[in-house]
């Protein structure tokens, strides 16, 4: 049991806070982290697991998928994609920066998570929290390493042309302002 | 660019939280063709790495207590299916967790003709709780309950102690519709008494028979005792044992009229009260009607999967399926309902101790709908 004690306190916040963001309430999450540990308890030997974190991550997602599917009663077919929400709130609080940008900066990471869909902000959230590779994160989403990436890539493709037409947008302003001025 | 346009820039914010090569990359090339904003760059990752993303919380007491649940409920020798009966004993007020518990999405119509059927109207019966009747003593457990007779007491998975009264050598095991419960006898034979049903059994058996009686439907391993004989009496048979698990349905007011003893493994004689006498082979089911007894070859897993939590289908008629959710949880389908539809169902449908759940998923699968009506009488 103290093996479990361990990986338990270890673990309970960074899986609570993951089956949350899945966008389950309380009492769902702490029945799927129950069961699961109910399932590793089951296993003779946790040390043959590489990774526990990252299996204890995969073991949430499923069980809470699977009551996601239970519960509204319907059969999906192929990708969840766009079904769990994973919202995703931030805190800046910390940055050296005057209270006015704050408010602003919040605004604006949280509006350009909008525009990727749900499964990329989930890797975005497993990477940035818990420093995930593509192989582990692949492994807890149940898809390949390269759709994995290819989905990042895709977020960023996608938003660094919208910041390169707005640029676009900007030198014909000038430049037309500078015809202007070349005129009077 | 400023620090504070790298950080309002959309494809900076995704490349710092996603740390993705591709993004580094392009950064190189942007800060090699603009020089002059490579310090506000480097400023703006180091002040973007102190963004968080919010974070839900547990309570250091909410966090114990999941914990203690989950340490003090682990029972090694149970497999997992069973831990869905165990949840409902955990948070039995959680409206979220009914769903839980509420039925398989394993349920396949095989049936192409996609006709509409009519409504299926049902009768609820009264519904009560569990209740475990020793000497003068009445305990009532909320929802399936799992007990063991230990020494001179009867204990349940919460910790609860249930003293059997001195002198009382019988004790009831009450289980309503909707309902059912596990229980360890002294010794050791373990047995899952079914929706509906009644067990007399002793808190010691003494002499040289062990012997319990019963009303309804109970699925038991036995423990093997030579010199001391097991028997399953019910109203119209008795069935003896031999070190063995098998399943006996003995509702007096079964569906089909037939009592009925499945054989799992090891071996049992059935003798009915009139003096007929049949013995089984695993995987064999003993058909009891009056005096008359048939034995048929059955696929047992259908048969007993009802102490898994669960009732397994196979190409099974509606009408079949329907009755044994009548008996399960003591509704019967009024005429209006379409029994003799076509439709078979395949699959698995878990068993929730709130009827609706169930004849909802039913009734979405084969495109009908349900109607609940109380009977008073």
């Amino acid at each position: 049991m103290d093996q479990i004690g361990v990986i338990y306190n270890s673990n309970i916040d960074d899986l609570f806070a993951y089956g949350t963001r899945l966008g389950f309430n309380k009492e769902e999450v702490m029945d799927a982290i129950h069961n699961i540990f109910h399932k590793i308890m089951l296993k003779n030997s946790l040390s043959e697991l590489d990774n526990v974190k990252s299996y204890l991550f995969k073991s949430l997602r499923n069980e809470l998928f699977n009551e996601f599917k239970r519960s509204r009663r319907v059969t999906l077919v192929g990708d969840e994609e766009g079904v769990l929400p994973f919202e995703l709130q931030v805190n800046v609080e910390e940055l050296l920066i005057e209270d006015e940008f704050k408010a602003q900066l919040k605004s604006k990471i949280e509006k350009t998570l909008r525009k990727i869909t749900p499964r990329q902000r989930e890797i975005i959230y497993l990477r940035y929290t818990q420093e995930y590779g593509y192989q582990e994160i692949s492994e807890i989403l149940g898809i390949g390493v390269p759709a994995c990436r290819n989905l990042i890539l895709k977020a960023l493709r996608q938003l660094r042309d919208s910041d390169v037409k707005y640029f676009l947008f900007l030198c014909i302003r000038s430049q037309q302002f500078n015809n202007i001025l070349t005129f009077l | 660019m400023k620090i504070k346009d790298f950080l309002t820039n959309e494809y900076f914010i995704v490349w710092m939280l996603s740390k993705d090569a591709d993004g580094a990359a392009y950064w190189e090339d942007y800060i090699k063709r603009n020089p002059a904003d490579k310090e506000a760059f480097y400023q703006a990752q180091f002040e973007f790495n102190k963004v968080h993303f919010k974070k839900e919380k547990l309570s250091e007491v909410e966090k114990q207590e999941l914990f203690s649940k989950i340490i003090n409920q682990y029972v090694p020798d149970q497999g997992k299916s069973r831990s869905f009966l165990r949840k409902k004993m955990l948070y039995p007020v959680a409206a979220g967790l009914a769903i839980l518990f509420s039925i398989g999405v394993y349920l396949q119509l095989t049936a192409t003709d996609s006709k509409k059927v009519e409504p299926i109207i049902g009768r609820v019966g009264e519904t009560k709780e569990i209740q475990l009747i020793t000497g003068e003593q009445e305990y009532v457990f909320k929802g399936n309950t799992v007990l063991k007779v230990d020494g001179s007491d009867i204990r349940d998975k919460e910790g609860g102690t249930f003293q059997a009264e001195e002198g009382t050598t019988y004790n009831t095991l009450v289980v309503p519709y909707g309902r059912q419960s596990e229980l360890t006898l002294s010794d050791g034979s373990h047995l899952w008494l079914n929706s509906g049903s009644t067990l007399r059994f002793p808190t010691k058996f003494s002499g040289i028979h062990r012997t319990i009686y019963l009303e309804g439907e109970i699925y038991i391993d036995v423990v093997e005792d030579k010199k001391r004989p097991f028997t399953v009496e019910t109203s119209q048979f008795n069935v003896d044992v031999y070190g063995t698990s098998f399943n006996v349905n003995a509702y007096g007011d079964s569906f089909d009229g037939k009592d009925r003893v499945v054989l799992v493994e090891g071996s049992v004689a059935v003798e009915t009260k009139e003096g007929n006498r049949a013995k089984l082979s695993p995987n064999e089911a003993l058909l009891i009607e009056g005096e008359s007894l048939s034995k048929q070859n059955v696929d047992v897993s259908r048969y007993v999967s009802w102490k898994e939590g669960y009732l397994s289908f196979d190409q099974t008629p509606m009408k079949e399926v329907l009755m044994e959710l009548s008996r399960y949880y003591n509704l019967s389908f009024s005429k209006e309902s379409n029994m003799d539809s076509d439709q078979t169902c395949t699959g698995k449908i878990y068993l929730s101790t709130d009827v609706s759940n169930v004849l909802e998923t039913l009734s979405a699968m084969v495109d009908s709908s349900f109607k609940i009506e109380e009977n008073n009488n």
